[in-house]
């Protein structure tokens, strides 16, 4: 089961990883009062299990609760390659120096787990992983014997350990 | 990093965050996340996660197909794929994958099991599931019958030619062999379908 953006915030929560404030919304009144709640400039983003939200409209920054609501009613019945937006989260905006990327996936075809990160973040992962899959680390980790210290001295470091581009795997997104 | 505990406590197979920000304070934040559970884990092991199930927002097509009762994966060729028996279906993949390389890469849409003993209906329904998939291009029906009859696949398939009407003019290739089977291509043969 894949699970939506804000229940996987919810779940990063829960295990400390840093996230920032985010209220779902299902409709333009909601959203407003998330932003309002929220206060400053927020983002209000489509709740769709699909890739490539932003491209097709569904992400919209609002620097007023007034500007929320407006990107709630315009996100809100969006067809996004065949799902329709119900549901919305207004998140407090975030002031980005850096965007990276990062992954744990299981890697079938291994027997492995697998580890992706890349100082690329931001836009869609296979396209990155197609044009320049050297901007991409991968590291296998070993299910059976991944400790927190073995994890870390194990941690990818992109620029001195180019991936071979003849073992690609993709993260389904 | 607390992300590969996401990943091992909730017995994900995905935990993805794109992007990972670096912000202007100089703290690191998951601005955006994807995790994807393993369903067979969150069955035995985390009840709690059945909340988390939204039944509404499925592929469209696994919902519909999930609806009748059929047993659907999309996938993501051009070729559909309608067999009996998840082995001879998984065969047929395999098939239908090695043939297409031959073409330009043609893989299969999806993978379609009807079942043993499949009836009239449930192939309706199957054609009806893939023929909707605005991917596909063909559609190859591989079915041996034993418990099933090629009979009733033969009705399955006139039948839900004529249900979709104008709408089923994608190429149909079937392969029928088995209990019943002059009976089955007999009825194939009657129903003349032009593609």
């Amino acid at each position: 089961m894949d699970l939506y953006e804000y229940q996987a915030r919810d779940m990063f929560e829960k295990h400390g990883v840093p996230v920032l404030a985010g209220i779902v919304a299902d409709t333009p009144a909601e959203a407003r009062a998330a932003a309002e709640k929220l206060g400053g400039v927020t983002v209000v983003k489509a709740q769709v299990k699909t890739g490539g939200r932003g491209k097709a409209g569904g992400v919209k920054v609002a620097k007023t609760p007034a500007d929320a609501e407006a990107a709630a009613e315009a996100i809100l019945g969006l067809d996004i390659k065949g799902h329709v937006v119900k549901r919305l989260m207004v998140a407090a905006g975030a002031d980005i120096t850096q965007e990276y990327y990062f992954s744990v996936l299981l890697d079938r075809a291994n027997r492995s787990y697998l580890s992706l990160a890349s100082f690329e973040g931001g836009m869609e992962i296979e396209q990155l992983a197609e044009e320049r899959p050297e901007a991409l680390a991968r590291v296998e980790v070993d299910p059976s014997s991944a400790s927190p210290s073995t994890r870390r001295a194990r941690s990818p470091s992109p620029r001195s350990s180019p991936p071979s581009s003849s073992r690609r795997s993709r993260p389904s997104s | 990093m607390k992300l590969y505990e996401v990943y091992t406590a909730e017995d994900a197979t995905l935990v993805e965050v794109n992007p990972l920000v670096l912000t202007g304070a100089g703290d690191i934040v998951a601005l955006d996340g994807k995790i994807s559970l393993d369903d067979n884990a969150s069955e035995v092991r985390h009840h709690e996660h059945e909340a988390l199930e939204d039944k509404g927002a499925a592929d469209p097509l696994e919902a519909k197909a999930k609806a009748a009762g059929l047993n659907y994966v999309k996938l993501d060729g051009e070729v559909g794929v309608i067999g009996n028996g998840a082995g001879l279906v998984m065969s047929t993949l395999d098939v239908v994958a090695y043939a297409g390389e031959a073409h330009g890469g043609v893989k299969p849409a999806n993978f379609l099991d009807i079942g043993g003993g499949a009836s009239a209906e449930v192939m309706a329904n199957g054609l009806d599931v893939i023929l909707g998939d605005a991917q596909v291009k063909s559609v190859f029906v591989n079915v041996f019958g034993g418990i099933t009859s090629c009979v009733a696949v033969a009705n399955g398939i006139v039948k839900a030619l004529e249900m979709l009407g104008d709408a089923a003019t994608k190429p149909l290739v079937v392969r029928l062999d088995g209990n019943q089977v002059e009976e089955g291509r007999a009825i194939l043969a009657a129903a003349n379908h032009p593609s």
